[in-house]
């Protein structure tokens, strides 16, 4: 899982972070696979692009791709984002190894033109790309103060909770194939 | 009035009791004077103190105008000899950092003294040192010193007047002096006055003699 | 009465040359008090302005929450419950800015900007400046109006006058801001600035469900009410994530440094005072015993112990009045001459004047200490007996409980004052411990000294034997010398460590070579043409990239005993910023083992200490979601606060992660102040390289700077006090001992004793005495420096034992040397002038 601080899981115990979450229900259905959490905070998607190869190098099955939000949170020009992104993805075809794309949103702050461009790169590079995506990570956690940490940002062990059931469906799809 | 009733005194020296004075019984009766003779070590000055309250005796008690001084603390020894007492030393003491008016006025500045600064200057007119008054004691002579710590003691018109060799540290034309001013006061003013001496010449002009040797009385010359 | 003020006043006409040195101690005391509380003051008072501008308020509340119901109502009703107070709202978040006008600037770009919205009446402290020189006034913000930094006009291709587009509203630059107040310490910034006003940020669009927006409301308080309101408001608005500062706050690294100086100084105020005490105290002593016999004469013409007690206390008042306005004086002085470019630091002007409170204090403390310190002493007085008129006798050394009473309550005088000079209990109850723990050791090592010199009375040279025994005689002057002597040593090399730990810190904290710029996110293949970059843009500056990944410790030992043991400790969990080289970095020292080659890794101390971990562990690493297992070969102690080469935690050997995906940092001293310059080299960077941040620290730096530099002329200030206070009351010490020697002079020059024999016998016993009590004194500052570092003023604390060995030596020489000087009169008079004397 390739991501940034919320997939790292900052100000969570390393086991309460939804990719551990996820390795849990992994097990618990039965599948005997393993997590990787190559979740780095404050990654943005140039970052994640640098290191790609060093996290697909081994045994990768799965590559989930969460990142974007630094990109959106420090306003970077999303053109750029988009061009990362899909230098991630065309790492992990090259190897075969099928990817989840889960999309972010910017925000607002930064006015609704940015905020739409950004949207729009997730959802572009899913359909151009034909990657599983889910198109917002924080989907009914973002904005809620029971599911964040006091800053705002970052998920509370009930909100990683909250992403790892909102992810599963797709992860289950993709293991059955 | 003098009376002491089997005093004595006896010293620690090291881990030995060192008796300096025995048991004595003494009575001076007023407008008298006395002379304490002895060698040196004979427990004189020992005795003299005592009568002063400048030291305590180990037993007895010792009566001044029929008050039992050994019966009274450190402060109340203070202001008796203040009031009652006046005491002339070998050595003078005067205190060096006051003048020699200022050395006479502070007994009558402890007692409290409205007339202070008058009486000292008449009283060092008395002496003779009218002109010395602002001299510091390192500034006078010996026998100067002892006439400035003469005044001192009859500042507060004591009834009894203590002295300790007074002549001990002055040549002998200067000691005359001194000795007669002392027996004129005693003449003038009816004081008590109680003289521990080697000198002859004052001994027998006392009207009564003791003798001390090794802290006992010894018949006298 | 009469009696007890006359000759009050007599002795102290008589006794004026020896009695100068108790009130020149008391005055210098007390000036140094003065002064020192002067420049404090006036520094205090120029710090809190500075650091009321670091924040633009009193107190500053803010929150990246919209505020819930009801909190503005409250916020409003507690500041309006103050008489005086005042608040404005400010709304801050980061957003894009594009030129409205796409014909304007280049079109289409859009920037992140800080956009800060405010209300008229901000800033309540400093001042916004411009950069054409025009005052800020808030109506430039009307209608539609920004101002904007430097910065933004470079990226967007901007000037003044043209409209700049936010969310769904337009503004028009009104001005560049060259100067804001309350620009935030603490956050890094995104972009440039923008400043509009309050009203209109709603018309942008912004401030909707999910945005980033920090609110802040800032208020205005007087003085006295600031701690009160800010406990309170902390109190209510805390679960609420409101965050509470007030300028004072501890949490603000400046706040620290600032408290921290004021200890220190407060401290130093204390040390002086003691000083002084101890000074006094030894005078009366000595006085006293001179006096014995005057004393034994007024009691033998009727005077009372408490009339005699009185005479001399009057008389220690009386000179303690007259040294602390004599002291009150000094001080002026001093401050009057304190040179016209110490007035000047940075932009800011100090005014330094006595303060009436500085005097007041002053003049109190001096009396008091003058009171407290003779009356030990003193008591002394009661134990004369008259009858030492008659023989020569010295009074017995019998325990006195009255003496102890005294000495007790002096104590607790002593702590209670120190407490309030140093505005902490903690601090007075170590210093006065410490003090008191070195008198014990003192008053010891001179029973030591007399002891284990005992077999040097049989030495076969004269002057050493003599010497020897002086030291040994009844009413010997050993103890005196070894306190005083012992104490100022103590106090001076205590007050010089500190401060030298103090100002290296400062130093090192803002030093010019302190990096202000700091580049992130350089990718690997942007290193060489980025430090071809710097080398031209900033000829002479060595640019120095560090090698930066992520890492988490996930497990530790050969068996990885494991997460469930490293849970337990906590933080060694958490992501650390690691990196790899071949060597130390120049903040950096090998504390144990060794460098790590290739594969190793090296720790720094805190981890070592805190998670218990030991050379030849094995450590296990998640880097970017692979794990590596390294051996620990050596420990590192890293001087966190040179940041010119960073701090690392985790050191692997050069060469381990070159294969991984990582990236550089590069920390750089822009060698130019100018706002304009530096946007035009931050723009170039970023056009040139257009993933690499950069964080511009120049402003913070220069506002931590300006504060330190005032303090660094205060603590150099009252650390030349100290000395030279210290270097007076050594000089007494010895001197006021003098009169002791003078009848012995006499009688061994009587009996054959050349000069240059008794100088000699001098400079022994004066020398032994000296190297012990500036042995123990100085080595006790060790002590001090130690507790007081660590625990008072919390800096790093680092022994100059080289420092205590010369100051030893220094000691010694100086006894040595005004004991023969201040005895030099003794050995030159005629003895038969002395023995007459006496």
């Amino acid at each position: 899982m390739l991501g940034d601080s919320l997939t790292a899981g900052l100000g969570l115990p390393p086991n309460e972070a939804y990719p551990a979450l996820l390795g849990v229900r992994l097990r618990e259905e039965g599948y005997d696979w393993e997590v990787v959490n190559a979740g780095v905070s404050g990654d943005t998607s140039g970052d994640g692009r640098q290191r790609v190869g060093w996290a697909l190098e081994g045994d990768v099955r799965i590559l989930i791709v969460a990142l974007g939000a630094n990109d959106g949170l420090r306003g970077l020009p999303v053109g750029q984002m988009k061009e990362n992104l899909q230098i991630i993805i065309d790492r992990a075809r090259q190897r075969g190894i099928p990817v989840l794309l889960a999309g972010m949103e910017a925000p607002p702050n930064y006015g609704d033109q940015y905020t739409k461009e950004y949207r729009e790169v997730f959802s572009d590079l899913a359909r151009r790309n034909k990657v599983e995506f889910v198109p917002f990570l924080l989907e009914g956690v973002a904005g809620d103060p029971r599911l964040n940490q006091p800053d705002g940002l970052h998920p509370t062990g009930a909100g990683a909770a909250h992403i790892a059931d909102h992810l599963w469906p797709t992860v289950e799809k993709m293991l059955k194939k | 009035m003098i009376e002491l009733r089997g005093v004595s005194k006896t010293v620690k020296s090291g881990d030995q009791q060192l008796t300096i004075l025995h048991p004595i019984d003494l009575l001076v009766p007023s407008g008298q004077r006395m002379a304490i003779v002895g060698p040196s070590g004979s427990g004189k000055s020992t005795l003299l103190g005592l009568i002063a309250g400048l030291d305590a005796p180990t037993t007895g008690s010792i009566l001044v105008d029929s008050t039992d001084i050994t019966r009274l603390g450190e402060d109340d020894l203070a202001r008796l000899r203040g009031a009652k007492i006046g005491f002339v030393f070998q050595s003078f003491h005067l205190i060096p950092s006051l003048t020699a008016q200022e050395n006479v006025l502070v007994p009558m500045e402890i007692a409290g003294r409205r007339d202070a600064a008058v009486r000292a200057r008449a009283l060092l007119a008395e002496v003779g040192l009218a002109d010395r008054g602002h001299h510091y004691p390192s500034q006078l002579s010996g026998g100067e010193q002892q006439r400035v710590a003469i005044a001192r003691a009859l500042s507060n018109e004591p009834v009894i007047v203590l002295a300790d060799e007074p002549t001990g540290n002055l040549d002998s034309s200067t000691g005359h002096q001194v000795i007669q001013l002392l027996l004129g006061i005693n003449q003038a003013r009816g004081t008590t006055l109680v003289v521990v001496t080697h000198d002859t010449e004052i001994a027998s002009m006392a009207d009564a003699r003791i003798s001390l040797k090794d802290g006992r009385v010894v018949p006298g010359i | 009465m009469r009696f007890v003020v006359l000759t009050a006043i007599r002795e102290t006409r008589a006794a004026w040359t020896r009695l100068v040195f108790f009130f020149v101690c008391i005055a210098i005391g007390v000036g140094a008090i003065v002064a020192l509380r002067s420049i404090i003051q006036s520094v205090r008072q120029v710090l809190s302005t500075e650091a009321k501008t670091l924040i633009a308020a009193d107190i500053l509340l803010s929150t990246d929450r919209p505020w819930q119901p009801g909190t503005p109502e409250l916020i409003a009703a507690r500041v309006s419950a103050v008489p005086g107070a005042q608040r404005i709202a400010s709304t801050e978040l980061p957003t894009m800015a594009r030129p409205a006008e796409e014909s304007a600037g280049k079109g289409g770009v859009a920037r992140v900007v800080e956009l800060r919205a405010v209300q008229p009446g901000f800033p309540f402290y400093g001042q916004l400046t411009l950069q054409d020189g025009r005052p800020y006034s808030h109506d430039l913000l009307k209608d539609k109006g920004a101002l904007v930094r430097p910065e933004l006009l470079a990226q967007l291709g901007l000037r003044v006058g043209d409209r700049v587009a936010i969310g769904k509203a337009q503004f028009t630059i009104r001005g560049v801001i060259s100067n804001e107040p309350g620009r935030s310490l603490s956050a890094f910034s995104l972009g440039p600035r923008v400043l509009i006003d309050d009203q209109e940020l709603s018309d942008t669009g912004l401030l909707t469900f999910g945005s980033r927006v920090v609110r802040q409301e800032l208020l205005r308080v007087p003085e006295s009410a600031i701690d009160a309101l800010a406990r309170d408001l902390q109190s209510k608005l805390q679960p609420q994530f409101v965050r509470v500062r007030s300028y004072r706050d501890r949490q603000e690294q400046i706040g620290e440094d600032f408290e921290r100086a004021e200890n220190y100084l407060s401290l130093v105020g204390l040390v002086i005072v003691v000083l002084g005490g101890i000074a006094v105290s030894s005078v009366t002593r000595v006085f006293v015993r001179q006096k014995i016999k005057s004393i034994a004469i007024m009691k033998c013409v009727g005077g009372t112990s408490r009339q005699i007690f009185a005479v001399y206390l009057l008389q220690a008042l009386a000179l303690g009045v007259l040294g602390s306005v004599i002291g009150v004086a000094l001080a002026a002085i001093a401050i009057a001459v304190i040179p016209a470019d110490m007035n000047q630091i940075g932009t800011i002007t100090v005014t330094y004047g006595l303060t009436r409170s500085a005097v007041a204090q002053g003049v109190g403390i001096g009396t008091l200490v003058a009171l407290l310190f003779a009356m030990v002493p003193l008591l002394e007085v009661r134990r004369v007996k008259p009858s030492l008129l008659l023989r020569h006798e010295t009074s017995g050394r019998r325990f006195d409980w009255l003496q102890w009473i005294a000495a007790a309550l002096v104590g607790a005088a002593l702590v209670r004052l120190a407490t309030w000079q140093a505005a902490s209990l903690v601090v007075g109850l170590s210093v006065c411990a410490g003090f008191i723990g070195l008198t014990v050791i003192l008053y010891l090592a001179g029973m030591a000294l007399t002891w284990m010199t005992r077999p040097l009375t049989r030495s076969s040279w004269f002057p050493m034997r003599q010497a020897v025994l002086h030291l040994r005689r009844p009413g010997n002057q050993t103890s005196v010398i070894l306190l005083t002597v012992g104490l100022g040593a103590f106090f001076i090399m205590g007050v010089r460590g500190l401060q030298v730990g103090l100002l290296n810190q400062f130093a090192m904290q803002i030093g010019e070579e302190t990096p202000d710029l700091f580049l992130v996110d350089i990718q690997k293949d942007q290193v060489d043409p980025l430090r071809v970059f710097l080398a031209d843009r900033l000829p002479g500056t060595e640019a120095n990239l560090l090698p930066v990944l992520r890492a988490r410790v996930t497990g530790r030992g050969v068996s990885f005993e494991e997460m469930e043991d490293l849970k337990g400790r906590g933080m060694l969990s958490r992501e650390y910023t690691i990196t790899y080289r071949g060597g130390l970095e120049p903040n950096e020292t090998l504390v144990a083992g060794r460098f790590p080659n290739p594969g190793e890794v090296s720790i720094e101390e805190s981890i070592r200490q805190r998670f218990n971990i030991s050379i030849g562990d094995v450590m296990r690493f998640d880097v970017l979601g692979r794990s590596v297992n390294a051996t620990v070969t050596g420990v590192r102690h890293v001087e966190w606060r040179d940041g010119r080469s960073g701090g690392f935690m985790f050191v692997f050997g050069a060469g381990t992660f070159e294969s991984a995906p990582h990236w550089f940092i590069a920390p750089v001293k822009a060698n130019t102040a100018n706002a304009a310059d530096r946007a035009r080299l931050t723009h170039d960077l970023v056009v040139r390289f257009p993933n690499v941040s950069v964080i511009d620290l120049r402003e913070i730096l220069q506002a931590v700077r300006k504060v330190f530099g005032v303090v660094t002329v205060a603590i150099d200030v009252v650390g030349t006090l100290v000395i030279l206070t210290g270097g007076l009351i050594l000089v007494g010490a010895v001197a006021v001992t003098k009169f002791q020697r003078v009848y012995e002079a006499a009688i061994f020059k009587t009996l054959g004793a050349s000069s240059r024999t008794m100088a000699a016998m001098l400079m022994v016993e004066y020398g032994l005495l000296g190297t012990l009590a500036g042995a123990i004194g100085s080595f006790g500052a060790l002590a001090l420096g130690w507790g007081v570092s660590r625990y008072a003023l919390d800096i790093p604390w680092r022994p100059a034992l080289h420092e205590n060995v010369i100051s030893t030596v220094v000691t010694s020489l100086l006894i040595m040397t005004i004991g023969v000087v201040a005895s030099a009169d003794v050995l030159r008079r005629k003895p038969l002038a002395t023995l007459r004397a006496e």
